[in-house]
């Protein structure tokens, strides 16, 4: 297993000395730091002009901050602070809501893992309305919604015969069985080989996450992707003020900008500080079943040894770490 | 005279064994014991206040009854054991403001699941371990699940259809076509046809 | 300074030219301009303007990239036979191809720029000062040879002009080894485009070992088409002098590759339909039969392979082959066709249906167009602006002059038909 390399890796000085999830360790580079600091005061006068449109009408110095912000796998402590502070800020600017943008870390010794029971789900989608409302997804309506449950007949496992778009009057449907597909996590991700600039990865307890100020919107993680799990940003997602779940990570449900790809994150804001995510919490059957994959006694683990397991495409290799179980 | 316990004890020991946990239970006479090795939890009782509680304010006085008739307001309609259940399946005969197996009720003991489980002891046990049921707040520290009866109401337990929430939307400018793909005609609806024309989709 | 003047003068050359000339640039520039101004809505709007959806999120503007790729990597047509197989006949238009490849490689880097979400992060993509995620993502590498080609390509054309301008023959030491640098990098950079399709095990459609190998194939006949007609034209317009055989040799690969292209075309049919149980299969399905009464592609794709097919029945006749009205007939189908077969029909295939099954089509909007067609128009520009500046180098007309002294033109004008001489 992949993650068991994170078990032993020291989570205070995460951000000081950034770990990959291949295991990697990069260390800031003081040479580079220099160059982008030049280029900063250089480019400041050149950029003005371009600034208003990409960065939404935000003050200039937020806008070369955020122009030359870096990854966050290799920012400084004051860095991500001071990143913090221009998200908070420019959600007070374009959505006039005082939000709180955090930046807490990887729990030592844990890897998140989920099971869904199909026999339990029913199709009401309570999940997924639960993961808009606190991921703070575009409400007009927006396209991004991670989670997407498939309703298939009776005696079918070929997705192509799926639909995620059924609205009868009531679920179940008698003949029907419904499958939620959202993101897997894979242990071994071809959508973190696949992006160029690094700007999606696998965190220590096994959640991939998108810096969404380093993305550069190519999607070609969209294309790798084998579970269709990840969303793009066609246009700048808008949320009602008194819609917003202030309560944000950086990695995580903060509000995002147009232009770049996003993706389920486990409510990384929630489960980080121990809380279920949102969809379990939601989830009226419970027929979802979060827990730390590393912890023998957890109930996920319970339900790996002790019920019929299947991974969606396991065959790809991807190593998903969202199990499917029936009673 | 033979105690009630005492019968059920094959039962017990049926489900311990199914379970493998029949070294744990060391002494039958005390019955079940829950699953030892089940990480602890506490249980979230029923919110929802009883609206005809206490039972014996009526059923102090009037006599038991046990052959199944047709249940009059104020009692819930009973749908439970597809019409094997009558009242007194559950219900303490003696006093109906307990079970069978439980304290009275609105102590809000957090044991209604011992008396489900003397059925449903599948269910039981994976609810001891968290498959079934559901876990509230917290996956880490304390585990907090709900009673089976905060899903299932104990008279009618299957959970209703209902109208699901929105479907997704597509991208905002673009439309999704009208229209469903073909419904598949199932392998078994076509071996009734003789298998007269074979289909494209296959099993994966 | 030497180089100052060599490019004072190169920019003095791409001032002159007839009324032909300035409206031909004149075109182009408005066609920019159009592009531009799409492009601006886009920049302000988000791609939501396109045509493009989570479902389909790679359309028009990456088909055209890849397409463009293979355009790009065919120069080496030229480069092989002239520098390999010392033809001296095709020695002498070998520019035009490196013109030719340095266009469709800033066309192509182009059309990825307009397809991010995101283009004011691009200097992520810059080792050390972004992050490379180099060599796990098949994209990083695609940067990586695509700039690498595009810098070898300019840095030859570049050696080769400036000899020529100060009226020295290169040295054939200094600019040979990165000559046959570019060749492998010519197919290192087709080859590794295939593999950003191919890589994906989560869209069947292009997850094979033959996508390699098709792309080449139909790169090989896409480019030739396009040399031959250019090289016509040049001719014509009397720029430089372009002999029969070199047009005759290009005609014969372009024959080739069209029918080893259709034959790999043949074969993944067979493979596809063969086993009707095949994932592959539904993508296919949904490109040449309609996929559950979706089938937005196949009139397109039919259309694609009836003009290659049209092309390689004038190709493998020789007399018509020969016949530079039926030759370059040929050339437009075949060039057309790869252009819809290579390109929409690669590419938008692949997300269809999506890996949950859904099928959801995709058509480019008109800004989509436009912006593309304003690439389309800057690497012409620049394919035009190459040769005018180009030519008058390569046959020593603008060379190094002293002082004050203008710019003469030493040949007269070539034009008149092509010259027949020894081919082969
Ligand atoms: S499900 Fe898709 S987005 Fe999620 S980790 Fe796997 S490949 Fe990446
Ligand atoms: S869209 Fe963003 S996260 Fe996805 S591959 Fe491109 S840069 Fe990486």
């Amino acid at each position: 297993m992949v993650w068991n390399n994170h078990e032993n890796s020291n989570m205070s000085d995460q951000h000081d000395v950034s770990t990959q999830s291949a295991g990697t360790v990069t260390v800031p580079d003081p040479h580079r730091r220099r160059l982008l600091k030049q280029l900063g005061i250089a480019g400041a006068a050149g950029t003005t002009a371009a600034s208003a449109p990409a960065w939404g009408g935000s003050t200039l110095l937020d806008a070369l901050g955020g122009f030359f912000q870096d990854q966050y796998q290799r920012m400084s402590p004051s860095e991500i602070e001071a990143a913090l502070a221009r998200i908070e800020r420019k959600a007070k600017r374009d959505l006039g809501v005082d939000i709180h943008c955090d930046n807490t870390p990887p729990q030592a010794g844990v890897v998140f893992g989920y099971a869904l029971n199909v026999s339990r789900c029913r199709g009401y989608r309570d999940c997924v309305q639960a993961c808009i409302q606190e991921n703070n997804h575009g409400r007009d309506p927006s396209s991004t919604a991670y989670i997407r449950v498939l309703e298939l007949d009776h005696g079918q496992m070929n997705l192509e015969q799926a639909d995620q778009y059924y609205d009868p009057e009531t679920v179940p449907v008698p003949g029907k069985y419904y499958l939620p597909v959202q993101c897997m996590q894979c242990a071994d991700p071809p959508c973190v080989k696949a992006c160029p600039v690094e700007a999606t990865w696998m965190e220590p307890d096994g959640i991939v996450v998108v810096d969404y100020d380093w993305c550069i919107g190519c999607r070609y993680c969209m294309t790798a992707c084998p579970y269709w799990a990840r969303h793009f940003n066609w246009k700048q997602p808008t949320i009602p003020a008194d819609q917003v779940n202030p309560d944000t990570h950086y990695l995580g449900n903060r509000p995002r900008p147009v232009g770049v790809v996003e993706k389920c994150h486990f409510c990384i804001q929630r489960t980080r500080k121990g809380r279920l995510p949102a969809c379990a919490e939601a989830c009226p059957t419970g027929a979802r079943v979060f827990g730390n994959l590393l912890d023998p006694h957890s109930e996920i683990r319970y339900v790996l040894a002790n019920k019929p397991v299947f991974q969606l495409k396991s065959e790809l290799g991807t190593e998903p770490k969202f199990w499917y179980f029936t009673d | 005279m033979i105690r009630p316990v005492t019968l059920c004890f094959p039962l017990v020991y049926l489900i311990l064994t199914m379970a493998g946990v029949a070294s744990h239970a060391a002494d039958p006479q005390a019955g079940f014991q829950g699953y030892p090795e089940a990480p602890a939890f506490t249980v979230l009782p029923r919110e929802a206040p009883l609206k005809n509680y206490p039972c014996m304010r009526c059923h102090d006085f009037l006599k038991v009854k046990t052959e199944p008739r047709q249940l009059r307001a104020p009692h819930p309609e009973l749908d439970h054991g597809a019409g094997r259940f009558w009242c007194l399946e559950c219900h303490d005969p003696e006093n109906r403001n307990s079970l069978r197996t439980t304290p009275p009720i609105a102590t809000n003991s957090n044991e209604i699941h011992t008396l489900c489980g003397r059925c449903h002891a599948t269910q039981e046990r994976d609810w001891y371990f968290g498959a079934h049921g559901k876990r509230v707040g917290l996956w880490q520290g304390e585990r907090e699940i709900l009673d089976c009866v905060r899903c299932h109401n104990p008279h009618q337990p299957a959970i209703q259809p209902r109208k699901p929430q929105p479907p997704p939307a597509v991208r905002s400018g673009l439309e999704r076509p009208a229209g469903r793909p073909e419904p598949v005609v199932p392998i078994w609806e076509q071996a009734v046809d003789g298998l007269e024309q074979p289909r494209e989709q296959q099993h994966e | 300074m030497l180089i100052q003047n060599f490019f004072r003068d190169g920019c003095k050359e791409l001032l002159r030219g007839g009324w032909m000339y300035r409206l031909w640039v004149g075109l182009l520039l408005l066609m920019i301009a159009a592009g531009g101004g799409f492009y601006l809505e886009q920049l302000d709007q988000g791609l939501v303007i396109t045509g493009l959806s989570d479902q389909v999120s790679w359309g028009y503007y990456i088909a055209n990239f890849a397409f463009l790729v293979g355009i790009a990597a065919s120069a080496v047509l030229l480069v092989i036979p002239a520098y390999i197989f010392n033809r001296k006949d095709i020695e002498e238009v070998v520019l035009l191809g490196e013109a030719m490849a340095v266009a469709a490689v800033v066309t192509a880097i182009l059309f990825v720029v307009i397809d991010l979400g995101r283009p004011d992060r691009l200097w992520h993509l810059i080792p050390l000062l972004g992050r490379f995620h180099f060599p796990q993502s098949l994209l990083a590498w695609d940067v990586l040879v695509l700039s690498g080609y595009l810098v070898l390509n300019c840095a030859i054309s570049f050696y080769l002009l400036f000899c020529h301008y100060r009226g020295r023959s290169p040295v054939f030491g200094r600019y040979f080894p990165f000559v046959i640098l570019a060749m492998f990098w010519a197919i290192g950079i087709h080859t590794v485009t295939a593999f950003l399709f191919s890589a994906n095990s989560a869209r069947p459609f292009w997850h094979g070992a033959l996508l390699g190998p098709r792309f080449i194939a139909s790169a090989f006949v896409s480019g030739p088409a396009l040399l031959i007609v250019a090289l016509q034209i040049i001719h014509r317009i009397g720029h430089l002098r372009v002999n029969r055989s070199v047009i005759e040799t290009l005609a014969l690969i372009m024959t080739v590759s069209l029918q080893i292209s259709l034959f790999f075309v043949g074969a993944e049919l067979f493979t596809d339909f063969y086993n009707t149980g095949s994932q592959h299969v539904a993508s296919s399905k949904y490109l040449y039969l309609g996929l559950d009464g979706f089938s937005g592609l196949r009139p397109w794709i039919w259309t694609a392979l009836t003009l290659n097919g049209i092309a390689v029945t004038i190709l493998m006749i020789h007399p018509l082959r020969r016949n530079l009205v039926t030759l370059n007939t040929a050339c437009l189908l075949a060039y057309c066709g790869v252009w819809m077969e290579k390109g929409m029909a690669l590419v938008v295939p692949g997300f269809i249906p999506t890996p949950l099954g859904e099928i959801f089509e995709y058509l480019p909007t008109v800004s989509e167009v436009i912006i593309a067609t304003g690439c389309w128009a800057v690497g012409v520009l620049l394919f035009t602006l190459l040769v005018k500046a180009g030519a008058p180098l390569e046959l020593g007309r603008l060379h190094r002059t002293d002082g004050e002294q203008d710019v003469v033109a030493a040949n007269g004008p070539s034009g008149g038909p092509i010259p027949t001489s020894s081919a082969q």
